[in-house]
């Protein structure tokens, strides 16, 4: 009986479970809107996304090392490509894609990666220095601050604050000293705290601070400012109350698949963002209940990947992969349920998207790659990372 | 490390597991209130407006119905919500929009329906949600407002109210108020009949309030109203409008009104007023010109009303037409009150008493009749008492003193139409009587109801009350009052070329309330006539009240005329055949 193979199978269950909900309800969700196209793109991004899994899952983790620097440069260059007209890809007001043959490309996901590989790469060549200011702190900071930086300057205030709270749980089980942290981390921990203690209304208005700051510094460009600002004039409230309507409505067993009448533009980015509130109400809160426990298992199983990790590189990156896809589930869902005042982020493996699906199935294959390659796993490099039968 | 990342791990899952605590709060535990907030979203319960039904002539022609239209609604909300996006998307640069603005949108509407583009904005303005704009617009009007794709404007299914005919009979028909209620006329008494059952549906709107049809539930439909089919010949009714436009002309009377009615059902096939008003443009009319005074008018008909007592005499054989009476010369004094006749008579026959119409006469004549029996035959030719059952409304009973509280005279001047107040359709109905063999059958103007279908649901069939005189009797009666249409008689004036035609006129003073007497400037100018005389296809009656034209008002002067202009197309109408001795008069 091997640990690591049936954490491995675990996580792929769970992964598959919230992979078809994620493609049967796309399907429910978008029945108003341009429904095939929309899931036959999903269901392509879905294969895009196994063969990403399957290819990182059957590399060592350790192979990136090699090329780190090569990853960040082009981590740095997409994000920055953004901003380059004829390739970046401006929508509602913000510019986040960018694009080539007819696809867009959102590269702060890639960047997710991009962190996340770097930092275990730094922290398990430097295990030695992780207590020193300069190499154990400043220097990773200031990398993955340029990338956030950027990330930042998009207006994508919710995939920033995703990722420095991701490196700061990174940087805390790499043992960088607690001062460093407590310091450097004083703002940013102030917002995520913020987050954690559910007040909206003064989310909102800190949001708001931010919005208007960013807005200043793009005094030139006058769609994008605005859009976000009313977007908040509408009221993200009511967004909201029509994703607990939605919820609520469902009750314990759901109104029945394709039954869900908040989808009828009563819930906005039924599809996307707040496609878990139509889970809610089409199948009830046995589905809902169910998705959470996956992510549990995802947390859980990946936890137990990131102790049994060979290296400290293959320990933190497990950790910031799970740390990452948790708190992802974990803000969708507390926006959905009006836990968390109204941030964008998909949900992971379900929300309609390709980027976001592509991302969150590599990290899954460097997961499984990391649990291969740990010192108790007998798994051959030729084998399938998903087990077949005698599991039990 | 291991510590730390299990530490993290142990966070993580609690956080998650918070969620699952949220998550049965909200769908289990408060579940109900959010499922009451759903159907408060959701749903959606609309009235369908049943249409009322049609009033339809004799030959089903139709006179009044019901066209379907719209309601012009602006849904504000939905409005500001789009016209946001289109200021938007205008604003990037996007697309371009007729309408990005409430001004501009009620510019364009005020533009197709022909109203202040400011009123509108202020009713829009003042709005939260939806607000009618403008009622009953026509379909081509609702086709360019769609055609126009103007952002929350939206139009709600109702039904105008039209009349193809416009004044044409219009008292009889009536009109409806802005509610849909039937207000005067067939409208008003027949209104349970023709307004049908509202339907309804409860169902599922999307945020946008367009509805989900699949989740319709409880779909009632609409029920329709019944359509009326009246006695009213159209034809006719066109005449004889036609004819009392013409006599407004000649003689500018304060009123002119005519029945005509087919004797052997007591079916009135035609019923007009002047003045009369268009009741599909109400905001012009006028409460005088409103009432229909065939059934709300209480006149003393003067002369006309000799028939009743030339019945009575011939029934009770006190006298027959041949029977001589001293016509005192033209004044008699009975209990010291003196009667005049317009001219100095000696001995005349009954018959020629009817033909010239002796006041002095009529009295003797009802003197022998007594009062008791007078009476009575004129309760039996139905005066005193309302002959319609409701069916047009604000009919008047009449007045008829009984016996004990008449004067000393009275039995003089009830005879010959003083002192009795009747209505023309009672008038019209006595008359019938003597038209149709004696019986007296009750008035009707509804013949039929039926549904929408075209289904008969009730049919008022003729309805033969009583038998007021002998058939003998009443064709004596006729024989007498041919002889008025005559060079003799009284109205030569209503003849009719080519068909016998008996008659009576009348002439009646008015009652001035202020000098407390009888008017000499004042009179109601009356015929009814019969035709043709020896059997009688229609009977009808020509009231003019007040003429002014100067020349005369004589009955057989002004009323007569109108009767045989009127009477001579209604033959022709009614494929008449010209009897073959009035023919040779003719000729001759």
């Amino acid at each position: 009986m091997n640990h690591s193979r049936s954490a491995s199978f675990w996580l792929s269950l769970a992964v598959f479970i919230l992979l078809g909900v994620g493609i049967v309800m796309l399907t429910s969700a978008s029945s108003m809107r341009d429904q095939s196209s929309l899931v036959r793109s999903q269901s392509l991004y879905m294969v895009v996304g196994l063969v990403a899994a399957v290819v990182m899952a059957c590399t060592d983790y350790r192979v990136w090392g090699q090329c780190i620097w090569v990853l960040v440069a082009l981590g740095a260059v997409g994000l920055i490509l953004c901003y380059v007209p004829g390739v970046g890809h401006r929508i509602k007001g913000a510019s986040r894609w960018i694009g080539f043959g007819g696809f867009t490309v959102q590269p702060s996901e890639f960047a997710k990666i991009v962190i996340l590989l770097f930092l275990g790469w730094w922290y398990g060549k430097n295990t030695k220095q992780i207590h020193t200011f300069w190499i154990g702190f400043l220097a990773p900071g200031l990398v993955v601050g340029a990338l956030l930086g950027l990330i930042l300057f998009e207006k994508d205030i919710g995939t920033t604050l995703l990722l420095a709270g991701v490196t700061f749980v990174v940087w805390f089980v790499a043992g960088v000293r607690w001062h460093y942290l407590a310091v450097s981390g004083l703002a940013a921990g102030l917002l995520v705290s913020v987050v954690i203690m559910k007040d909206p209304e003064r989310m909102r208005r800190i949001e708001a601070y931010v919005q208007k700051k960013t807005e200043q510094q793009h005094a030139g460009s006058p769609g994008g400012g605005k859009a976000a600002k009313d977007k908040h004039a509408l009221g993200e409230d009511y967004q909201q109350q029509q994703s607990l309507i939605a919820l609520g409505s469902g009750g314990p067993l759901g109104l029945g698949l394709g039954e869900s009448r908040q989808k009828m533009y009563y819930v906005p980015e039924a599809h996307t963002d707040f496609i878990f509130s139509i889970i809610g109400e089409e199948l009830g809160m046995r589905a809902t209940l169910m998705i959470v426990l996956c992510y549990v298992v995802v947390a859980a199983t990946g936890g137990y990947i990131a102790v049994m990790a060979k290296d400290a590189t293959g320990s933190l990156l497990a950790t910031g992969i799970v740390t990452l896809v948790s708190f992802q589930a974990f803000i969708n869902i507390g926006v959905v349920t009006k836990l968390l005042p109204n941030k964008g982020l998909a949900l992971p493996f379900i929300s309609a998207g390709g980027s976001n699906m592509v991302a969150c199935m590599a990290l899954v294959g460097l997961l499984i790659s990391v649990a291969k390659h740990s010192p108790r796993s007998v798994v051959s490099p030729q084998n399938v990372p998903f087990p077949q039968g005698g599991m039990a | 490390m291991k510590g730390r990342i299990i530490a993290v791990v142990f966070v993580l899952v609690l956080l998650l597991s918070t969620l699952s605590v949220r998550l049965i709060d909200i769908q289990y535990v408060n579940a109900r209130n959010f499922i009451q907030q759903a159907a408060k979203n959701h749903t959606l319960q609309m009235i369908v407006k049943a249409r009322r039904g049609d009033i339809l002539d004799a030959s089903g022609n139709i006179m009044a119905t019901s066209v379907p239209c719209r309601n012009i609604v602006a849904d504000t909300i939905r409005m500001r919500q789009i016209l946001a996006d289109r200021r938007k998307l205008a604003a990037a640069g996007k697309k371009k929009f007729q309408q990005v603005s409430e001004d501009e949108v009620a510019r364009e509407l005020g533009r197709i329906l022909a109203m202040n583009p400011k009123e509108i904005a202020a009713k829009m303005r003042e709005s939260k949600g939806d607000v009618i704009l403008a009622k009953r617009i026509g379909l081509d009007q609702w086709g360019t407002i769609m055609e126009a794709k103007l952002p929350g404007i939206k139009g709600e299914e109702t039904y105008i109210r039209s009349y193809p005919e416009g004044r044409g009979a219009a008292h009889v028909l009536g009109y409806v108020s802005n509610e849909g209620v039937g207000m005067d006329g067939v409208e008003r008494s027949m209104n349970s009949y023709l307004l049908g059952t509202d339907g309804f549906y409860v169902t599922e709107k999307d945020a946008r309030q367009v509805e989900m049809r699949v989740y319709r539930s409880q779909d009632k439909q609409p029920k329709d109203g019944y359509n009326i089919c009246l006695t009213i010949d159209q034809t006719i009714q066109h005449i004889v409008e036609e004819e009392l436009d013409a006599a407004m002309q000649t003689y500018n009377p304060s009123g002119v009104y005519a029945i005509v009615m087919k004797p052997d059902t007591g079916e009135i096939m035609a019923m007009a007023n002047r003045p009369s008003y268009d009741p599909n443009s109400r905001g012009q009319m006028d409460i005088k010109s409103m009432r229909n005074r065939c059934v709300a008018d209480v006149v003393e008909p003067g002369s006309t009303f000799k028939i009743v007592t030339t019945a009575a005499a011939l029934n009770e054989e006190v006298a027959n037409l041949d029977t001589v009476f001293f016509c005192e010369n033209g004044s008699w004094e009975y209990y010291r009150v003196p009667l005049h006749d317009h001219g100095s008579y000696g001995d005349l026959s009954v018959r020629q008493i009817l033909q010239k119409s002796s006041n002095i006469g009529f009295a003797k004549i009802a003197i022998g009749v007594g009062e008791e029996r007078l009476f009575s035959y004129i309760r039996a030719f139905g005066f005193g008492r309302r002959t319609m059952d409701g069916y047009l409304g604000g009919e008047a009973k009449g007045k008829l003193a009984s016996v004990d509280r008449w004067s000393k005279i009275s039995i003089t001047r009830i005879p010959i139409g003083y002192e009795v107040g009747v209505t023309p359709i009672q008038v019209v109905s006595a008359m019938s009587v003597i038209a149709n063999g004696g019986s007296y059958m009750r008035p009707i103007i509804v013949r039929e109801v039926r549904d929408a279908d075209g289904k008969e649901q009730f049919r008022y069939e003729p309805k033969e009350l009583r038998q007021v005189i002998r058939p003998e009797t009443a064709a004596r009666v006729l024989e007498g009052l041919e002889g008025v249409v005559s060079k003799e008689g009284t109205a030569a004036a209503a003849k009719v070329p080519g068909f016998r035609v008996a008659g009576k006129t009348g002439t009646a003073r008015k009652w001035d309330a202020e000098k407390k007497c009888y008017s000499r400037e004042r009179y109601l100018a009356s015929f009814i006539g019969f035709l043709p005389a020896d059997k009688p296809k229609f009977v009808m009656l020509v009231m003019v009240d007040e003429p002014t034209g100067g020349k005369s008002f004589y009955g057989g002067k002004v009323a007569a005329p109108v009767f045989s202009a009127a009477a001579k197309r209604i033959a022709n109408h009614l494929d008449l055949r010209p009897a073959p001795a009035a023919m040779e008069v003719a000729a001759r």
